[in-house]
């Protein structure tokens, strides 16, 4: 059983390695990144002049530091999460779900496969999307007169946390392929999510004190735990984080509670 | 001989599938033997390839079961060593190539890279391994899902319509190649929707009409049954039918159609060329041979027999001969009686 689980992470392995769209999408996400992230830090850099108030957030302060550097998950993470949907659904669209389960017919084990090359994927992301972030934002920081504190260790325990976030979230992709199966389906469900339903909820739940505690709970907010730091927990009203491990429980729970539901339903269905 | 712990035997055992209101497989029980090249065949919409995926473990059947060497495909120790299936020819990612396809299930078959070059090689695309699948022929796809059948070196190969968008020359080649896989030892089963494409390459025929089985035997007895169908022409239809009947012979008459091929409830377009521009030596019947109102023809017996039975009733005879059916128009007559006989 070990054997053929391993041979499973092999083919998946060499499916990922003969297609080129991982990494198209890790380039763009760099560009992305790096680009979206030195820009905001410029827009910190410049702020103090054009409204200088007396809780004016400044790049000296840690927080706001750390939520630049980290910027890589929240801008990036629709990134591994649409490489672990595509890693199940173009085998529904091209129809090679057939060889892939005459090769493998446990199908489980395919899936356990699709799940852990995700994962190793997202965290390559996570360095990338990462690096990104703080190589884009530590210049301007530093060009701007202020301290890039590259040297905090606090910083890079963030940094890492934030990889992990970023493979967790790949692994909600492969759930959420598993579950919809339609490729353009659960591209408009994640971005429909990520850009518009999240953002609302935390936003909405975030405005009375009795629901400020569900927020926590969103994925987006789960994965800003991770990094320790949110740009939307900056000002007098900051709503919470978890701890960051509560906040890697919660996405890993995301993503266990996906793969079950389609390993144990979308996923045995018949394959026509 | 592939080496390998499980025989080649293919048993269908009352197999039923439901996909939801439709009936796709109708208790369908029928056996493959090792050593001989079976041809599956039904029109579109028979039930073949669903009978396929259950046996190949892709669908799950109802009631019933599909096995190979006695244990079903999902319980083989490594399947794709065992058997070899060609299902849809395009099931590929169109990015990768050719060979890196192969690769790739080569990876998950558990045997050496090298085994990809083998079949490229067999299959003779060599020369186009390394170019992106989506960018190939449909003749190209077809060789290519056959290189995928053949990399476990399987003892059973189950191909769906293989010959589909093969040149002439492919479709002679693919013949004389399953032939030898079957000399061999191996189970062949080839499914397809035209009798004429397969009928040189097959041994046994099981026929499939609604998800029912219609007839399972070998091509040769297939073929006495095309050889035993009389056309009788009488002004006195009716009389020449009674008469038939209680002689105990299988007779209907042939007017509906002209040349007496086809049960009036299937559409047009089901025969053979019809469907996908797919041609076959069985269009080559002249169009004069229609029938006069009156044609009769009878299965399973010699114009000796029939013309006894008229004479000793005493029914005037205008034409008695064998039909001379090809094997196309006994297949598409067996397939098409299905429908009448539910009916009744």
């Amino acid at each position: 059983m070990i054997g053929r689980q391993l041979i499973a992470l092999r083919a998946e392995w060499l499916k990922v390695r003969t297609t080129r769209m991982w990494w198209i999408l890790l380039l763009v996400m760099v560009g992305y990144v790096g680009f979206t992230a030195a820009f905001i830090a410029f827009a910190f850099a410049a702020l103090p002049q054009a409204a200088a108030g007396p809780v004016a957030p400044s790049l000296d302060d840690r927080t706001i530091l750390l939520a630049i550097y980290t910027l890589g998950l929240p801008l990036g993470y629709v990134f591994p999460v649409v490489l672990g949907v595509l890693s199940i659904t173009t085998e529904y669209r091209y129809q090679t779900l057939t060889p892939t389960f005459l090769g493998e017919p446990r199908r489980g084990l395919v899936l356990n496969a699709k799940l852990l090359v995700s994962f190793v994927i997202g965290l390559a992301a996570g360095v990338l999307a990462l690096g990104a972030s703080v190589g884009a934002a530590a210049p301007v920081i530093a060009l701007t007169g202020h301290a890039a504190k590259l040297d905090d260790p606090l910083i890079w325990r963030s940094l890492a946390q934030a990889c992990l976030g970023m493979a967790l979230w790949a692994g909600i992709g492969v759930g959420l392929g598993a579950l919809l199966r339609n490729q353009v389906a659960a591209v408009v469900v994640i971005i429909v999510f990520s850009q518009l339903v999240e953002p609302l909820a935390r936003f909405g739940l975030n405005a009375w004190s009795a629901t400020r505690d569900i927020a926590e709970y969103l994925p987006g907010a789960a994965a800003d735990a991770m990094a320790g730091a949110s740009l939307y927990n900056i000002g007098a009203t900051a709503p919470q984080l978890l701890q960051w491990w509560q906040g890697g429980l919660v996405l890993a729970g995301y993503a266990a509670l996906f793969c079950l539901l389609g390993g144990r339903i979308t996923l045995r269905r018949d394959v026509t | 001989m592939p080496s390998g712990e499980v025989s080649g035997r293919i048993e269908v055992h009352e197999l039923i599938k439901r996909f939801g209101p439709v009936l796709a497989v109708d208790r369908l029980s029928f056996t493959v033997e090792p050593g001989r090249v079976t041809g599956f065949l039904g029109p579109n919409g028979a039930g073949k390839t669903t009978t396929l995926r259950v046996l190949l473990g892709l669908v799950t059947p109802t009631a019933g079961s599909a096995t190979i060497g006695g244990r079903r495909y999902q319980d083989l120790p490594s399947p794709q060593r065992q058997v070899g299936a060609l299902l849809e020819a395009s099931s590929f990612h169109p990015g990768r190539t050719g060979r890196d396809h192969l690769r790739v299930l080569a990876e998950t078959a558990g045997v050496a890279a090298s085994r990809v070059d083998e079949v490229l090689n067999i299959v003779g695309l060599t020369a186009h391994a390394r170019r992106r699948a989506g960018g190939f022929s449909m003749g190209m796809r077809q060789r290519l899902g056959l290189a995928a059948a053949l990399l476990g070196d399987p003892r059973v190969l189950v191909l769906d319509e293989p010959a589909n968008g093969l040149d002439p020359e492919g479709i002679r080649w693919m013949r004389g190649f399953l032939r030898t896989l079957a000399g061999e030892g191996r189970t062949i089963l080839i499914a397809s929707h035209v009798l004429s494409e397969v009928e040189q390459t097959v041994d046994d025929v099981v026929i499939i009409a609604r998800g029912r089985l219609v007839r399972a035997s070998s091509l040769a007895e297939l073929a006495a049954t095309a050889g035993r169908t009389v056309h009788v022409v009488s002004p006195n239809r009716d009389a020449l039918l009674a008469a038939l009947a209680g002689a105990g012979l299988a007779a209907q008459p042939a007017e509906d159609d002209p040349r007496g091929l086809r049960g009036p409830s299937v559409p047009a377009g089901e025969g053979p060329g019809g469907q996908r521009g797919r041609s076959g030596p069985a269009e080559e019947g002249p169009d004069s041979q229609r029938g006069p109102a009156g044609a009769v023809l009878v299965e399973g017996a010699t114009p000796a027999e029939v013309g006894k039975v008229a004479f000793a009733a005493g029914v005037e005879l205008h034409e008695l001969r064998r039909a001379e059916l090809s094997l196309e128009e006994t297949f598409l007559r067996l397939v098409a009686d299905e429908p009448a006989r539910r009916a009744a």
